[in-house]
């Protein structure tokens, strides 16, 4: 191993490193805290269209799309919202390591994370055509769930964690529609909440 | 230009270490074989510079028994973050004398 003290050199030299290990850990705690805070905005907001008489069971179990419509918005919204926040932060946060050199990692990062999403949206499109609003919650978070373990790979091991719980809410939902709201809120609110925090005691934002 | 130079940090003149750091801001800790595979350089080599680092803070060396053997962990710390950061800033600067 040379010494060395050519900058163009060094830079190619870190990026093959990066390149070869597989790993990238920086999508930042205060992106985890917002996604979090985004989730709990979105479910105080869907309190609001739940039917007066018997509340989100009520709504969900209504077979009527037009009782369940705003609710899905919200979900939908505050999903989109989340995401675009998340990449915001972490493309401004990675500046300075300037695109290029992280990209084949965020590349794995986000291709393993999106594609069970993806599989979920087909699963969820399948359920509204079957009016089986009840298990918008829990299927949204046991694939959500199998994102986070699937990328947690490329990432730190608590995010496999994240998504094991995730999973587990999920599955209990299924079970338990009642508890769809509040797994939903548990899962996607104090779930990306705690582990922002989590990470932010680790590393800082 | 001479100014720039200067600003290189000089604990990532050695590739072994430019490596180490490469590979430990992209990992959350990562385990001494690990290490020495991805880096493909002889155990003196790699031990030395780790040390080196570590007295700087830069990373943090944490020993574990799995069995009988002892497991080493390699992991940055925020300052070993924050420089390897401005040292790779400092890099693209060089690149581009202009700016």
């Amino acid at each position: 191993m040379s010494e060395s003290s050519q900058p163009l050199q060094d830079l190619q030299y870190i990026k093959t490193m990066m390149d070869r290990s597989s790993r990238f850990e920086t999508i930042t705690s205060l992106a985890w805290v917002l996604a979090g805070l985004i989730a709990f905005g979105g479910a105080f907001y869907a309190t609001k269209f739940f039917s007066h008489a018997g509340g989100y069971l009520a709504t969900v179990t209504s077979r009527d799309a037009g009782q369940f419509r705003p609710l899905l918005y919200t979900g939908a919204i505050a999903f989109i919202l989340a995401t675009i926040v998340c990449m915001s932060i972490t493309l401004i946060r990675l500046r300075p390591l300037k695109g290029k050199l992280l990209q084949r990692p965020i590349l794995r990062l986000a291709v393993n994370l999106n594609l069970p999403l993806f599989a979920g949206a087909v699963l969820l499109y399948a359920l509204y055509q079957l009016s089986g609003f009840e298990y918008f919650a829990p299927v949204s978070l046991l694939m959500y769930g199998l994102g986070l373990f699937n990328a947690g790979r490329y990432s730190i091991d608590a995010m496999r964690y994240l998504g094991l719980a995730c999973m587990a809410l999920g599955t209990i939902a299924v079970l338990m529609p009642a508890f769809g709201f509040t797994a939903w809120v548990v899962g996607f609110g104090v779930g990306n909440l705690l582990f922002g925090i989590y990470q932010y005691r680790k590393t800082g934002f | 230009m001479k100014n720039i130079i200067e600003g290189l940090n000089k604990a990532f003149e050695s590739r072994v270490r430019l490596g180490i750091m490469s590979i430990l801001m992209v990992e959350e800790g990562i385990d001494y074989n690990s290490l020495k595979e991805t880096l493909d350089v002889t155990d003196g080599n790699l031990a030395s510079h780790a040390s080196a680092l570590e007295k700087l803070h830069y990373i943090a060396i944490s020993k574990s028994f799995v069995g009988k053997k002892t497991r080493t962990v390699y992991a940055a710390t925020a300052e070993g973050r924050n420089a390897f950061s401005s040292h790779l800033a400092y890099l693209e600067k060089l690149l581009k004398p202009h700016t």
